[in-house]
Formats: structure tokens, C-alpha cells, sequence
């Protein structure tokens, strides 16, 4: 017999997942983070696709809007708003302060800590 | 002639999986290049001159840059992305694979009739033995691996595969995924105009991405390419039908073929030196020793040893070694790749090495031109660099005249 006669393929690799961070659920938590801003490009693209086809017909939406497809123009405007929408959510990675602002921002934990 | 993936044997995606796949594809990018570079930047401006102050001199390998960059914050985020970004490469692809399933199936059975006589052909081995390398773990976190099989006359394998890959590579295999095989064939093209072969082999074609090239810019050759996978091989057989270049697929272990001995022109692979343990890579390449008719040419695409990257380089090279379930890449790169050849029974002076640019990219102009210089060592040399990448290539020609 094959593998399963069940026809379902799994999601996940077998084995133990990476795990980088020392801190408990930290790569879990971003796998969310990331699941989810997965989810919210989808529906951005969605609606960019339905403000595309109204203009063109009015109705009916949600068919013309699954056989949609981008031109390279779209193509461009859709990857410009995902790369825009990752640095947005990555932004406390990305946007770290150099090293003179976070000697401040040692100063505030020892205010804080006292 | 385009080779992309033709509709017929290709999944039916949602509007939605497509927009999930085109995102998966730019945190990809994103993350192979703001991130990595961020993380560049972080070694070169803290972590370097803090080991330079540590121990009075600069790290010596990727090892070193490993042991300290572990501890990196930036490390632990560019890690963990990309390692996300990797399951959803598969995640992205699988659910309208498992979807179509059957149709899928029964459309390759019909192309591997061949009744418009394309003249290609598959040949699996039903008592065949998958390698340990590939059932041990699954490949680069690939559910399933290389050779899963979930029904009958299954080509999931090869589905995901050629949809992910797509995903995976942000454009950087070229439109039609063949950019590798493309360099490589027209490298041996234009660089070697007298050697004219007939018959040509390739060895890990996965769904023959890179074989139908070969076949293409050597019309005349009869085009032979190997697998483990079942699945791999009838979607790459019926991928090739659809496509109309007749090749013939064969279910067989590099490590020990059915071919005759001195029966080919060209041994070639491309990514696939790396999916192997030190012992089968031996024994590949004496069995590609054996296959070669005298002067006939093994060449190899992969990724450049690590004696010739610099410490970071290597460091980031590695990275599929211990996070993406590639336990044999480091191992690999490790290797002095000339004496791999020798080992086998090249001589050492019929070895060549190449870097190239993406033939696709430049085109045959600007390409033909580069086919006779010498090889180039940088961070573009490899590949994924969202900047700008280089193929690397490594083999030799087997001593004596044609006979
Ligand atoms: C990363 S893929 C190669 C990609 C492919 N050459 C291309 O350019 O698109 C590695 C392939 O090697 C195959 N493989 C692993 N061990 C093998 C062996 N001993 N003999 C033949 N193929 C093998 C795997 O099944 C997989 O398809």
C-alpha cells in the first residue's frame, strides 16, 4: 500500500521544528505572526483585485475577481505593498535604534528598574 | 521555446492560493536580502571587531562565524524567519496538489502514452530501495520528502515539487525554472565548440527542470535522466511529454547504474552533490567515471567549497546544513572538489571549474563572451542572491581521444 490511502498530504515536515530562541514560544509566536500576515496579504490582494474588476464590470464581483489575473503592472503595485506590509509588521526587528540611542534606552531600564 | 510547466499537468490554484504563494515568495526575498544584509551589516559592525578584539585576529572559517553568531539576536530572527518561510514555501503549494489529486494523475498517465509520439519514456524499478538520504529525514522540510507516494500512479511529489520551487526561488531559476541547466548546457556549447555529444545523462533531476535544457540546446543527443522518486519521475516524464522534448527518465540510484560502461558524452547534475553522504558521493562519481566514454565531460552545478568563500560566506552557506534539514551540504562544501574528481580517476589536469552568468538573464551575447573567463569568488558566486547571483560548476573530462 502507498504511504496512506487517505490522499491527505501532511502540512508540516516530520520531526522536531527549528527552534532558535532561547525564550519558550518565541518561534511558535512568530510562525503566527508570519501565518497571519500571510493571511492579511491574501485579502489585500483580494481586494485589490475586486477594486480592479468593479471599475471594469459593477457586477457580478466574486467571479470575475477568481478569474482575475495580475499584469506585470499589478504584479509590481502587489509587491511593492507586500514588501511595504513586511516591513511594517517587522518593524520592531528592522527599525532597531543604533547603539548610541540604546545606551538611553539602558538608562530608562535602570529609571524603571530603581 | 518556453519549457515552463505546461496547464495540463500544473495544479488548479485559487485566487487566494496565489496571492498566499506570491507572499510566501516575497518574504522569501525579503528575508534573503533586507534581513540578510541587516545581518551583514551587525557582523561587520559589532560582531567581527568584538572577535577581533577577543582573540587578536579575525575568524578563520564559517565554523568560527557560526559559534558566534548563534548568539545574535539578529541571527535568532533571520533564522527563524527564513525557517518559517520555508515551511510556507510547502504549506502554500500542498493544499491544491492534494485538491487535484487524482486528475493530476490520470492526465500523466495519459501523456506517458504518448500518443503523439514525442518518443520520450519512463522506466521505474517496482523492488527499487529509496536511499536512506532521502527517507531519513524530509528533505529540506518538504512533507514527505523527495519520494512520498499518497495514491495511485502518484505525481504529488513532483507537483509540490515544481510548484514550490517556483515559490521558493522568487525568480532567481529564470521564467521557465531551467536557468541552471540552460548556463551549464551553453557553457559546454560555447566553450567547447568540437565536442559535439550524442548521448547526455543527468543525474537528480528531481521533475527535469534543468534536463529538458540539455536536450534542447543538443537537439541531436539522446537525453537520459535519473531519480529515486516515483512521483518525481512520472511528473517529470509527463512534464516533458506536454513540453514535447523526448527524454528518457529512469528510476536509479547515482550511485549504482544500470548504464553501460563508456556509453555517455555528458554526466551532469545540478543542486544534487549536496543531498548525499561522503561514501555515495564517491561512489557517484565513479560511476560517472564509468558511464563516460573517453573524452567525454562530468560537469556539476552546486555551490562553491568552502576553501573558496570567506569565512562569512561560508557561514551563510551553511545554513541549510543545520536548519533546513540538509545534513550533507557542510560535509560537501567541506570537500577539495578536484580531488573528488581524481578519486574516481580523472586526472587531475582535465578538472575544470566555472563560475558563469544566468544565460537566461544576460542572454547568448553577453554570455558567450563570459564562457572563457576565469571563475569569480564573491557573494554573488552561488546562489539566491536577490542582487545578482553567479552559477558555479565543477568537473572534468575523462582522459583519452573519442573513440
Ligand atoms: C535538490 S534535487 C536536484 C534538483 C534538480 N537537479 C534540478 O536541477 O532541478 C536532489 C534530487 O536528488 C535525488 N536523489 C537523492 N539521492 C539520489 C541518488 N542516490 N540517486 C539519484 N537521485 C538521488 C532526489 O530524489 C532529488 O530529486
Amino acid at each position: 500500500m502507498k504511504d496512506s490511502s487517505t490522499r491527505i498530504i501532511p502540512r508540516m515536515a516530520k520531526g522536531r521544528r527549528n527552534r532558535f530562541f532561547a525564550a519558550e514560544g518565541v518561534d511558535e509566536l512568530l510562525s503566527m505572526v508570519l501565518e497571519l500576515t500571510a493571511e492579511v496579504s491574501t485579502l489585500r490582494e483580494r481586494q485589490y483585485a475586486m477594486e480592479r474588476v468593479l471599475e471594469q464590470h459593477n457586477l457580478p464581483v466574486g467571479e470575475a475577481v477568481e478569474s482575475w489575473e495580475p499584469t506585470e503592472g499589478d504584479e509590481a503595485h502587489l509587491a511593492a505593498d507586500r514588501e511595504r506590509l513586511l516591513s511594517t509588521v517587522l518593524r520592531t526587528l528592522e527599525a532597531q535604534p543604533k547603539e548610541e540611542e540604546q545606551v538611553e534606552t539602558a538608562a530608562q531600564d535602570q529609571t524603571r528598574a530603581a | 521555446m518556453t519549457q515552463a510547466t505546461p496547464d495540463v499537468i500544473r495544479p488548479r490554484f485559487t485566487r487566494d492560493e496565489k496571492a498566499r504563494k506570491s507572499f510566501t515568495s516575497s518574504l522569501r526575498a525579503h528575508v534573503l536580502g533586507t534581513q540578510a544584509r541587516r545581518m551583514r551589516e551587525h557582523y561587520d559592525e559589532v560582531v567581527q571587531p568584538q572577535f577581533q578584539r577577543t582573540h587578536g585576529r579575525l575568524p578563520a572559517d564559517g565554523q568560527e562565524v557560526r559559534s558566534v553568531m548563534k548568539r545574535e539576536r539578529d541571527f535568532h530572527f533571520f533564522s527563524s524567519v527564513r525557517s518559517c518561510a520555508q515551511e510556507m514555501v510547502f504549506a502554500s503549494v500542498i493544499p491544491a496538489v492534494e485538491r487535484d489529486m487524482e486528475e493530476l494523475a490520470s492526465r500523466a498517465s495519459e501523456l506517458a502514452r504518448d500518443e503523439q509520439g514525442v518518443g520520450g519514456s519512463l522506466t521505474l524499478d517496482p523492488n527499487f530501495q529509496v536511499p536512506e538520504n532521502v527517507t531519513r529525514l524530509d528533505v529540506h522540510l518538504a512533507p514527505g520528502s523527495f519520494h512520498a507516494e499518497w495514491g495511485d500512479d502518484d505525481v504529488s511529489a513532483g507537483a509540490i515539487y515544481d510548484s514550490a520551487t517556483r515559490v521558493f526561488a522568487f525568480r532567481q531559476f529564470g521564467d521557465d525554472m531551467n536557468d541552471i541547466g540552460m548556463t551549464m548546457s551553453n557553457f559546454v556549447r560555447l566553450r567547447y565548440p568540437d565536442f559535439k555529444p550524442t548521448k547526455i545523462l543527468d543525474c537528480g533531476c528531481t521533475v527535469g527542470h534543468n534536463t529538458l535544457p540539455w536536450a534542447t540546446t543538443f537537439p541531436d543527443a539522446e537525453m537520459h535522466a535519473i531519480d529515486v522518486g516515483p512521483g518525481l519521475l512520472r511528473y517529470a516524464h509527463a512534464r516533458a511529454q506536454a513540453l514535447e522534448i523526448p527524454v528518457h527518465f529512469h528510476q536509479m540510484s547515482a550511485t549504482n547504474m544500470a548504464f553501460e560502461d563508456n556509453s555517455f558524452d555528458v554526466v551532469f547534475s545540478s543542486m544534487f552533490l549536496h543531498e548525499l553522504p561522503l561514501k555515495d558521493i564517491k561512489a557517484f562519481f565513479k560511476e560517472a567515471y564509468r558511464v563516460l566514454r573517453p573524452g567525454g565531460l562530468l560537469i556539476n552545478m552546486e555551490l562553491p567549497p568552502n576553501s573558496r568563500t570567506e569565512p562569512y560566506q561560508s557561514f551563510h552557506l551553511d545554513w541549510d546544513t543545520y536548519y533546513n534539514n540538509e545534513p550533507h551540504y557542510k560535509p560537501f562544501r567541506d570537500q577539495d572538489y578536484p580531488s573528488l574528481c581524481v578519486g574516481a580517476g580523472f586526472e587531475a589536469d582535465d578538472c575544470i571549474e566555472v563560475t558563469l552568468p544566468r544565460y537566461t538573464f544576460v542572454g547568448e551575447e553577453e554570455f558567450s563572451q563570459s564562457v572563457h573567463k576565469p571563475a569569480v569568488f564573491d557573494n554573488s558566486t552561488g546562489r539566491m542572491n536577490p542582487k545578482g547571483t553567479r552559477w558555479y560548476g565543477f568537473g572534468a573530462f575523462k582522459a583519452g581521444e573519442k573513440a
